[in-house]
């Protein structure tokens, strides 16, 4: 009895299971994690977002160059200092066929932005949204700020009626128990729909027919399936399961390229790998010396000059890595290339730098570093305290797990710590700048604590968040570059390389934000 | 004998407490959630925010009685990674694991009782050594290796079988089979395999040492006195008298391997249980594995009770005491 019901199931699947095979235009794509719930709003994470991004779409977008792009909003003028006005993109259809317009945008802003929600940061400078008509907004903002479009671009919007009747009508909040909904429902006016979900196993998305854009894909389907092992990851796109990895292990490139029908996609990451350090504290725990070596300037700029990044390029990274001087990427907006002149390698000069600032015998530095957070970044740390070794420096290495590792970076436990950063969402030096380099406030500076801190350097730094003007920006943005380079805030290493295993078939792009952008895609 | 049993529920209980206190112990050197749930452009505020909202500014022991006190509810939190509640997530990844780790036993039970019980008859044989050279591999062999082989034979070169995942997947109300669908079956073979390799050796380890000793007991000889034939002499007295340490560790395995068959589901991506942990140790999602370790105390203790209570029942002197 149980059979004969079953065996119209089986049927199915198996037909679904054949089906899926057979259709050239079925992307399979594997990822070391899934994300973790449909909810674009549920945490600021670039790794969830980076996929649900074919689901769901904010007022604008970034394209496959990383300009910013209208998206559901048509335009949008500055009409005060301190006024928005936003002209909603008309005859948009939820997937579910609800129709677009200024309500959801305001529903999306206070489910995003209102205190408690993890979005709230995002959207803090935002003071008020006013409906003008069905489909014109108008944001008052609290201050100047130049990069509401930026932020905008990583805000999605969802639709106001859905989420009331699935009860999702704020982000899941972790304290109560609200229910998974938005773990396996999704509706947004994206390029593809959700049409199957078992979390942790497999998400599939459908093109959407309604899309309001012209349609460059040609992709029906992608079944994106998390594969946490590296090794079998690698396996499933080698035997021909998976069609698409994104961030093929470094070990596995050789093997992927060395194989027919198979390629590797590399594109530059706009996140620069660079060493942080305590600047402030006045003793350095564990260093055998007086005082802190961190402090001073010529200490700093001899670790730097001990550093052979070109071998660090060559034998650990495989050439798939890019030396930088400074934190922005040259793919970052405003970078200047003039400043991007890193300190020579030069052990001798470093030594006779350490000998003058009064450490003829070196000191011992304890580096603290991530297993897992960036690309080989055991074995840079590694490599580093060789290279320390030769000027004097003896290094006690670390490691911690990447959980760990962001539990005690903004803690200020580590004294010196590899750090990467991309500037994401925003795609902007402010964000990076913010992050990393203001000295450490209540808002701003969470990842240099204990670090880099110059009072004109603060002040610059608030003023690019408020200038829209983009000549004033550039002088700002070019001198906060060149007072750090010079003051040795950070010690640079290199800019990753973004390297996508994949069949022949899949005609990818491969952005420096490492979004992927499916409807850019296409299968032959 | 009441009063024996109310001991040791009792000490289920303080077995049960003292795993979630070791764990909450544990939580401190873990790292934060809030990172991975805020993401990384969160400003200090915010992260302090979240941790008082999700009482993580507290002390360890004030979060272990919280804990304890909505865990006497039946109410284990959310999963910060998966955000549905821990018991539903639990739930929805057991049926992964029992249904590999049953086939994995059946597997191992089949193959390696046959090859002990030949072993242990024919000790000098060429095939018993062969077979206990197989067997001492198999017992060293790490699972991560055996699983990455197979992959490699199977699925890159041979094309023949998925390298992750379950297949297909019949939903029978709560409970999610693999065994009804083709492509779910085939999905099972190589991580039985992998699970199983370790399980034969030790079988057949186990069955050849315990027959070979049951072998010189008496009562064999009385058996073949009797002439009976020796395959009743073989499988009805001696391998029956062998077998209770063997149905003991294989007990204890299945329970061990339903908690952490970790290996073989990273391998194969396969989602269950050990997955599951592994996922959230990488996440610091102390919800689930609060729940998951104070579940998996109370599995083991309540097969140890069982085992226990067996004793009782099939040893009178026990009961007297």
């Amino acid at each position: 009895m149980i059979r004969s019901l079953l065996k119209p199931l089986i049927l199915a699947a198996s037909i679904a299971a054949f089906g899926a095979t057979a259709d050239a235009k079925t992307l399979r794509f594997a990822e070391s994690q899934d994300i973790a719930s449909m909810d674009p709003h549920a945490g600021r994470d670039d790794f969830a977002l980076s996929l649900l991004c074919n689901v769901y779409e904010g007022l604008v977008r970034w394209n496959a160059d990383l300009k910013l792009e209208p998206a559901l909003a048509e335009s949008w003028e500055n009409i005060s200092d301190t006024e928005w006005k936003f002209n909603l993109r008309k005859n948009v259809k939820f997937h579910n066929g609800n129709t677009f317009n200024a309500d959801d945008v305001i529903f999306s802003y206070h489910r995003a932005g209102d205190p408690g929600s993890p979005f709230a940061g995002l959207l803090e400078p935002i003071a008020e949204i006013t409906k003008v008509d069905d489909y014109t907004v108008i944001f008052k903002v609290k201050r100047k700020y130049a990069l509401l479009l930026n932020d905008f671009a990583g805000w999605y919007i969802m639709d106001k009626e859905f989420q009331e009747s699935i009860g999702a009508e704020k982000p899941l909040d972790l304290s109560s128990n609200a229910g998974g909904a938005m773990q396996t429902q999704a509706n947004g006016t994206g390029p593809f729909k959700l049409v199957e979900r078992q979390p942790d196993v497999k998400t599939v998305l459908a093109v959407n027919p309604d899309w309001w854009d012209e349609r460059k894909h040609n992709l029906d389907e992608i079944v994106y399936t998390p594969i946490a092992n590296n090794a079998t990851r690698v396996a499933a796109l080698l035997s021909g399961e998976v069609d698409f990895i994104r961030n093929a292990p470094p070990q596995d490139l050789a093997r992927i390229e060395g194989t027919s029908g198979m390629k590797v996609m590399r594109g530059p990451h706009l996140r620069t790998i660079f060493y942080g350090m305590n600047q402030q504290g006045d003793t350095l725990k564990g260093s055998g010396v007086e005082g802190n070596p961190l402090k001073k300037v010529e200490v700093r700029k001899a670790i730097a000059m001990s550093i052979d990044v070109e071998g660090i390029k060559r034998s650990i990274m495989r050439g798939n890595s890019n030396p930088v001087a400074t934190q922005l990427a040259p793919q970052m907006p405003y970078y200047d290339a003039a400043l991007d002149v890193r300190f020579p390698y030069d052990p001798d000069g470093a030594k006779a730098l350490l000998t003058q600032a009064g450490y003829p015998d070196g000191f011992t530095l304890p580096i603290t570093c991530p297993a897992g957070s960036f690309i080989n970044d055991e074995q840079i740390c590694q490599a580093t305290a060789g290279m320390l070794a030769k000027i004097g420096i003896k290094a006690q290495l670390n490691m911690v797990t990447p959980v760990q590792y962001d539990t005690g970076l903004p803690a200020g436990e580590f004294d010196f710590y590899m750090l990467g950063w991309a500037g994401l969402p925003t795609i902007d030096p402010y964000n990076i700048f913010s992050a990393t380099v203001h000295s450490p406030t209540e808002k701003l500076g969470a990842w240099n604590p204990k670090g880099y801190s110059n009072a004109r350097v603060d002040e610059l730094i608030i003023k690019i968040g408020e200038e829209t003007d983009q000549a004033k920006r550039q002088e700002m943005i070019s001198e906060v570059v060149k007072t750090q380079r010079d003051e040795v805030g950070k010690i640079m290493l290199h800019q990753q390389f973004l390297t996508w295993g994949m069949t022949d078939k899949v005609n990818a792009i491969v952005p420096g934000d490492e979004y992927t952008r499916f409807w850019y895609y296409t299968m032959n | 004998m009441l009063s024996l049993i109310l001991r040791r529920l009792g000490s289920v209980l303080l077995v049960m407490l003292v795993v979630a206190g070791l764990s909450f112990l544990i939580f401190n050197y873990l790292g934060d959630p809030v990172n991975n749930i805020l993401g990384v452009n969160a400003t200090i505020e915010e992260r302090e925010e979240l941790r008082r909202t999700l009482g993580l500014d507290q002390p360890s022991y004030i979060q272990f009685w919280h804990f304890l006190q909505r865990a006497v509810a039946g109410d284990f939190g959310i999963s910060y990674r998966n955000r549905i509640s821990v018991i539903e997530l639990i739930l929805s990844r057991l049926p992964a694991t029992v249904e590999l780790v049953f086939c994995a036993t059946i597997v191992a039970l089949s193959i390696g009782i046959p090859m002990g019980v030949y072993c242990a008859l024919r000790p000098k044989g060429l095939i018993s050594r062969i077979l206990q050279m197989i067997s001492l591999v198999g017992i060293s062999i790490p699972q991560f290796l055996i699983g990455m082989l197979l992959i490699l034979i199977f699925s890159v070169e041979l094309r023949w079988l998925s390298a992750f995942g379950r297949g297909e997947v019949v939903q029978l109300g709560w409970w999610s089979t693999g065994l009804l669908t083709h492509s779910g079956r085939m999905a099972l073979i190589m991580p039985v395999i992998t699970l199983a390799v370790f399980q034969i050796s030790m079988i057949m380890r186990l069955v050849q040492g315990e027959m070979q000793e049951v072998m010189r007991a008496d009562f064999i000889k009385f058996a073949r006195a009797r002439g009976l034939t020796d395959r009743s002499v073989h499988l009805r007295h001696a391998l029956r008298n062998s077998l209770l340490p063997v149905v003991t560790v294989v007990g204890m395995q299945i329970g061990s391997l339903i908690a952490f068959a970790i290996v073989c589901e990273a391998v194969f991506q396969w989602p269950g249980l050990g997955l599951l942990i592994l996922q959230a140790i990488e996440f610091a999602d102390f919800p689930v594995m609060a729940a998951y370790l104070a579940l998996v105390g109370f599995g083991f203790a309540m097969i140890n009770l069982t085992v226990d209570m067996t004793y009782l029942f099939i040893d009178p002197r026990m009961r007297r005491k």
